[in-house]
């Protein structure tokens, strides 16, 4: 490939197969537009995570933002809105603001780039100069021992540096054989008492009462939501494949940040709908689907175009792991914390479940290659990556490639070297045929 | 030094094998010191420290990405190269990402099928230990309680044997003379003039963390008469050092900073140091009192719950940190953060600017990815502070 | 003229530097080059130095040796590191400079000074080459330029190229696609000297960027970083003379403090 070629990649955006995920965006424009007017009428703001059980925001009437997401949006903006190339992307701006301050350069690009956020808004005194206006400055910051140990850190970090209420919720690390078990009481114990305590802080940040009715809505909604998310996971295992990863990245917003929602309800329901009608007409990504892909680990914001570069060889990406949710077990309105404590516990955290959980999608998407997202910055992301690469291949038969680079800073990333690593990927699997 | 220690120091293999055998009883590894080595002694059973070496990884980096922690991924090269082979157990606690991991690939690399009563395994031979990451709160001590008690039931399972409240009360005996008696070598190095190097105080922790505590107590005690004594001085510009483990590497650093013309007076190593002075409670049940203990460390991974009025965010780092420097005179600090060790990583600009800003102690940074030469290259940085502090 | 005698050796991977000074006068100075098969040794330069000031050996009444090779000086009574050496040859041209990047081919190091000239904090790039004189010679290599024309090929160049990469390996392989689309090796150098600016920048502004601003070493006399620097810094920075020898010359300075209270 010329290089004129690769730069364009570089910076492209990814082409979209459904109609939906073009809505995405203005999802977000209205979070954050209803943010910052929710801010100046004096609406309690909470930056908070993934893996954050977002139904305690929508029924404590706290508008929830997102540091990791924020870092994927100054991932594809530059500052002021401009196009023009030679002004770097927010992101790194952001991240070099982080790393004046002796933030190490291997730390996760969604803290360097946040905490740079926080770093450079408190100096100039402007919280706006960043896309979409930036987060609203919160009232409270409220993270999860869940997934991994920087958010702990990071989140407590910049609770110190704007010197607001922290919160933590403790997730017990559960690592068992398999995929998913009923947790031990003990840890349902637990994690209830730490929702309770959670919502405990939220009421005396905000005099806000918790009310279980209102969470119970809001859990209704939640299910309902995730009922369909199902639907839409078994019509993207069809062949040929309906919607691929860029899609399922470029639409997990509403239901990753706004569960529990009625207008996050309808969004999947509106895209289950658009898939099934794919479905049904045999539409697929492209017109003759020659190998299916997984995408394992989180995506490279800045380039989303990497999910069309297999088109050209018949190669489409079908399935990405990690935003897709579970299947609940059924909802118990009288004791909607504990309901939730125990849904949330029932997918294993260890090396060895995670492995399992790649080899089971690949074989229920009916996957013929994986691309390890082989994201430097994240510890819980590339340390199972070897292992994953090695059980595909023993298990399956499946060949993997890795893909070095960071979430959200394209100062990691090294096009030449990807996209020449990716061409050999696709003459490898184009010469083992289709799997069986 | 002490002989004995230096012994231990030169081939903690070899004197944990010697002690298998004259003893005829079983040791076990464990990684990280949230692990309850009390439980384990309470089953007579010797806990020993999993250690790396700065020697290149050999087995373990076909396994692990190179985006991680070489401290942690040494420590599982040796085990998988058969170093470790003479353990009977090793025990692994959510202290962090990675070594929370270690449980899966030490499985995977160090295969070895524990105890079994009618083909059902027992107890695994590698245990994990689900410490949790919050140190305070309300069901906490609960939660972690319980965590105990599975991994007491699984030894008692493995080993055959009940571990009693006597049991239990006995090793936390031995342990709380251990924590005093490391408490007032800490108070030791207060003093000034200083009447115990720092790398003397390394020779002590480390060889504490490898022999029986009965006899480690029996020696320390000698020693600290003899220290108490002031007939010794070592001088110096009083250093404080942040590091990642007190192991082999970092007796090298111990060494760098005293041929540069510094003494390490104190430090936040591995954060077995903030047992010292602070005893398990003997009264009430003593499964309880191990787990508020273990509780109480100020490990940079955990965290607190706060309360918006009154605590708004966790400030135990710091507040330990300060207490680690203030009383012990410090005049510089230096912190040596492994690559990719991402909960130290990111609390440092909050500690350094803490120290600068309240105790106007000036702090140097150095990176590292735990070898000897990483250390060579940082010599010069380390050269031009102290010299900077002492003039 | 008289005066103690004091000498200053600094032994980088690069080359040798050697300084001697008369009664805090500077006496004579050289500079040897690691390359140069035919180069003196520390000593044999010292001895020739003494002979053509009309000295001998025994007059020199302290050495101090400082650099990465500070250990190899059987000669010198003492070591200082080269944050003490750079400073305090930097506050003898400059008694006004509070803040001194050095820019040497190992690293690159700024020192934050008090009035006095003391060295009250000070920070080194990371163990990465970006940013250090060693970058700018590999790259020297890929566009085919020597070291000592680059700083001015790159004051005339047109335009700018972006080169981004903050490391090495990246970093090449970013100016050798720029020259593959045919991009001036002018605005490329332009670019690359941009990028070795805002490394050091970084160091500048981690260390506070006091006035006066002194840079030392040998990329100090690249006028296209110093350009660079000045702009982002948005004030002029001083060079003292001959900025190669600051490390030898402020480790001489050092011998006249240590000789009094050694």
């Amino acid at each position: 490939m010329s290089i004129q070629q690769e730069q364009r990649i570089k910076t492209s955006k990814s082409k979209k197969s459904i109609q939906t995920a073009t809505e995405t965006w203005a999802f977000i424009k209205e979070d954050y537009a209803n943010g910052h007017k929710g801010k100046a009428e004096g609406r309690p703001i909470a930056w908070s995570c993934a893996a954050m059980d977002k139904e305690l925001y929508h029924c404590m009437g706290v508008l929830p933002f997102f540091p990791e997401q924020f870092a994927a949006l100054s991932a594809v903006q530059r500052r002021g809105g401009t196009r023009d190339e030679s002004v770097e992307k927010e992101a790194v701006r952001f991240a070099r603001a982080a790393e004046q301050e002796d933030y190490a350069s291997y730390l996760c690009g969604y803290q360097r780039v946040a905490t740079g956020f926080v770093i450079e808004s408190l100096r100039t005194g402007d919280w706006h100069d960043a896309p979409l206006g930036g987060m609203p400055k919160p009232d409270m910051i409220v993270t999860t021992s869940c997934v991994c140990d920087v958010r702990v850190k990071w989140f407590e970090d910049m609770a110190q540096r704007l010197n607001v209420p922290y919160f933590c919720m403790d997730r017990p690390e559960r690592i068992f054989k398999g995929i998913l078990s009923t947790p031990k009481e003990h840890e349902v114990d637990y994690y209830a008492s730490q929702i309770e305590d959670c919502l405990t802080f939220i009421e005396e940040v905000t005099g806000t009462r918790y009310d279980p009715a209102r969470l119970n809505e809001c859990l209704d909604w939640a299910y309902k939501t995730n009922n369909v998310r199902q639907e839409i996971l078994q019509l993207r295992k069809a062949v040929p494949s309906p919607m691929g990863c860029a899609d399922g990245f470029g639409t997990m917003y509403p239901g990753m940040y706004q569960s529990g929602t009625k207008r996050c309800y309808d969004f999947y329901a509106k895209m289950r709908d658009e898939l099934r009608e794919r479905v049904e007409k045999g539409i697929g990504q492209i017109e003759n689907e020659r190998f299916r892909l997984l995408w394992y680990g989180l995506p490279t914001w800045y380039n989303m175009g990497i999910f069309n570069y297999f088109e050209k060889f018949g190669g489409v990406f079908v399935y990405e792991p990690a935003y897709n949710p579970d299947p609940w077990p059924p909802r118990r309105p009288e004791e909607p914390i504990r309901e939730i404590a125990h849904r949330f516990l029932l997918r294993g955290t260890g090396m060895g479940n995670v492995v399992d959980s790649i080899l089971h999608d690949c074989q229920e998407y009916k996957i013929s290659g994986a691309v390890l997202s082989y994201l430097i910055t994240c510890r819980p992301i590339v340390f199972p990556a070897v292992e994953i690469s090695a059980a595909l291949e023993k298990e399956l038969g499946i060949p993997s490639v890795n893909l070095e680079g960071d979430l959200v800073d394209e100062r990691l990333f090294s096009e030449g070297q990807v996209y020449t690593r990716l061409d050999a990927f696709a003459e490898q699997l184009l010469q083992r045929g289709p799997r069986a | 030094m002490i002989e004995e220690f230096e012994k231990t120091i030169q081939d903690r293999h070899q004197a944990a094998m010697q002690w298998k055998e004259a003893n005829q009883k079983k040791v076990f590894g464990y990684l990280c010191c949230l692990t309850p080595e009390t439980i384990l002694h309470a089953a007579d059973v010797l806990p020993v420290r999993i250690f790396g070496s700065p020697e290149k990884l050999q087995v373990a980096d076909e396994h692990l990405v190179p985006y991680g922690c070489r401290y942690a991924a040494s420590c599982l090269d040796l085990a998988a190269r058969g170093v470790y082979d003479y353990l009977d157990g090793v025990v692994i606690p959510n202290s962090c990402d990675l070594i929370s991991k270690l449980e899966y690939w030490w499985k995977e690399l160090v295969p070895r099928k524990g105890p079994t009563l009618a083909g059902v395994e027992l107890c695994p031979y590698v245990l994990y230990i689900a410490y949790p990451e919050k140190r305070t709160g309300r069901k906490v001590l609960d939660y972690y309680k319980h965590e105990l008690r599975e991994f007491k039931q699984a030894l008692e399972r493995g080993l055959r044997r009940e571990i009693t409240d006597e049991d239990l009360s006995r090793a936390i005996a031995v342990y709380n003379e251990h924590y005093q008696l490391m408490g007032q070598l800490k108070e030791l190095r207060k003093r000034s003039p200083l009447p115990i190097s720092g790398s003397e105080a390394w020779q002590i922790e480390y060889a504490s963390q490898l022999m029986p505590k009965e006899q480690h107590n029996r020696l320390l005690k000698g020693q600290l008469d003899q220290l108490s004594q002031g007939t010794k001085a070592a001088s110096g510009v009083r250093i404080f050092l942040s590091a990642s483990a007190t192991d082999v590497v970092n007796a090298r650093l111990y060494q760098i900073i005293e041929k540069a013309g510094g003494q390490v007076v104190s430090e936040d190593i591995s954060c077995h140091t903030s047992y010292y002075g602070n005893t398990i409670q003997t009264n009430g049940d003593p499964l309880t009192a191990i787990a508020q203990h273990s509780l109480e460390i100020d490990c940079p991974r955990s965290t607190e719950t706060c309360s918006p009025a009154t605590y708004p965010y966790p400030t135990s780092r710091w507040d330990r940190t300060r207490s680690r420097l203030e009383g012990y005179n410090a005049q510089g600090a230096i912190f040596y953060i492994i690559n990719y060790c991402e909960c130290r990583a990111i609390e440092y600009p909050y500690l350094r600017d803490k120290i600068r800003e309240e105790l106007d102690i000036p702090v140097l940074l150095l990176q590292g990815d735990y070898s000897l030469e990483g250390l060579e290259q940082v010599r010069g940085r380390i050269e031009a502070f102290v010299e900077m502090i002492g003039g | 003229m008289e005066g103690k005698i004091c000498v200053g050796v600094d032994v980088g991977t690069h080359s040798t530097k050697v300084a001697i000074l008369r009664g805090g006068e500077i006496l004579a100075t050289r500079v040897m080059r690691a390359q140069d098969p035919e180069a003196e040794t520390p000593e044999a330069a010292l001895r020739a130095m003494l002979a053509e000031a009309g000295l001998s050996w025994k007059e020199v009444s302290f050495t101090v040796a400082t650099g990465v090779g500070r250990d190899t000086i059987p000669f010198a009574q003492r070591t200082r590191s080269e944050q003490l050496c750079h400073a305090r040859g930097a506050y003898y041209h400059f008694p006004q400079a509070r803040t001194v990047l050095d820019i040497g081919s190992e690293g690159v190091r700024a020192m934050r000074l008090n009035e006095k000239g003391e060295v009250r904090d000070f920070v080194c790039n990371s163990k990465c080459a970006a940013g250090t004189g060693a970058f700018l010679e590999v790259i020297s290599e890929v566009l085919e330029v020597s070291i000592g024309e680059m700083g001015e090929l790159a004051l005339r160049a047109p335009g700018r190229e972006m080169v981004s990469s903050y490391c090495t390996v990246f970093a090449e392989s970013e100016v050798i696609s720029l020259i593959h689309r045919g991009r001036s090796k002018w605005s490329i150098l332009a670019g690359v000297i941009q990028a070795v600016a805002e490394r050091s920048f970084e160091l500048l502004k981690k260390i506070g960027l006091r006035p006066q601003v002194v840079l030392t070493g040998g990329g100090s006399q690249n006028p296209g970083l110093k350009k660079a620097l000045e702009e982002m810094a948005g004030e002029e920075m001083w060079v003292p003379p001959e900025p190669q020898i600051i490390g030898a010359l402020g480790a001489a300075l050092w011998g006249e403090v240590l000789t009094i209270s050694p």
